[in-house]
């Protein structure tokens, strides 16, 4: 019987995300499923796998492609799919374990990144408008839902510009990074 | 005469790597061999490179009738081996220079 953990987190940073399920990797617990905020952790005795998360391309044919390119070449494990993140792990011995070599294509992630923020701000201040009207011609209480929104429209604002700000640090570096 | 950019390690290795057809973790692993060890390709890194080499026509799918299960293998083209050349050239011509450098050191 495998031991399981729960753990309640909030992530919009990939990178910290990231960063946190490797740790938990370190200490032996394994992300197995995650949804809304719930992620569940399995366990084994030694650090088995290193965690990456990636962004799929939107094309569906294309998104399979590569899903399918990383399993077979790079011998890469699909713990979860979500919206157009994926979260993925390789075991810790079959070497390490890097999405992105080189400065150019992990400029091309954080860019990725920085549109679907870009795009997902717009969405929220949209419906911050459509709901906003009939909160002030009707009921003010309604205010509060267009209010929550540009709250979280404000967030993905921050986070395109967090990615957008990664990308420029990798352009000033002269050299690539392997 | 067009005026080239230059070809990241990745472009080069991966282009070099393809003279005969390879599929991804076979150019994965040819490339860390060459390069002992200082080139380690991602899979997202190849995937992208993959994708922008075949648009640009320099490399092509090297299908094979049997078996359809079988890896996407890819293999280089007359236009990729022109830009792998093309490379080399500017990279000699470079090297050929830096000998000033070290005439320098030496006085």
């Amino acid at each position: 019987m495998k031991e399981k953990l729960v753990r309640w987190k909030f992530y919009f940073d990939k990178d910290k995300e990231e960063q946190w399920l490797n740790e938990m990797a370190d200490k032996g617990w394994n992300m197995k499923k995650n949804c809304l905020g719930i992620y569940i952790f399995e366990h084994s005795d030694k650090r088995q796998y290193t965690y990456r998360i990636d962004i799929l391309p939107e094309d569906e044919q294309e998104k399979e492609e590569y899903l399918t390119f990383l399993k077979e070449e790079g011998d890469i494990e699909i713990v979860q799919q979500r919206l157009f993140w994926v979260v993925l792990r390789k075991l810790s011995d079959k070497g390490v374990f890097e999405l992105y070599s080189d400065a150019e294509s992990k400029k091309q992630q954080y860019r990725k990144m920085e549109q679907i923020f870009y795009v997902l701000s717009g969405v929220c201040f949209f419906f911050m408008f459509f709901t906003a009207i009939p909160a002030v011609k009707k009921d003010h209480a309604l205010i509060i839902l267009p209010m929550f929104l540009a709250v979280l429209g404000v967030i993905m604002l921050k986070q395109a510009r967090k990615n957008s700000q990664k990308r420029k640090k990798l352009e000033q570096c002269a050299a690539d990074l392997f | 005469m067009e005026r080239m950019q230059p070809l990241t390690d990745a472009l080069f290795y991966v282009l070099l790597a393809l003279r005969q057809p390879k599929h991804g973790y076979g150019i994965i692993q040819e490339v860390q061999e060459l390069t002992n060890g200082r080139l380690v390709l991602g899979a997202g890194t190849l995937y992208g490179a993959l994708k922008m080499l075949e648009e640009r026509g320099w490399i092509s799918l090297y299908s094979q009738q049997n078996d359809s299960r079988k890896k996407k293998e890819y293999l280089i083209t007359e236009e990729g081996r022109r830009a792998f050349f093309a490379e080399c050239d500017r990279l000699t011509e470079m090297l050929n220079n830096s000998h000033l450098m070290r005439e320098e050191e030496a006085e």
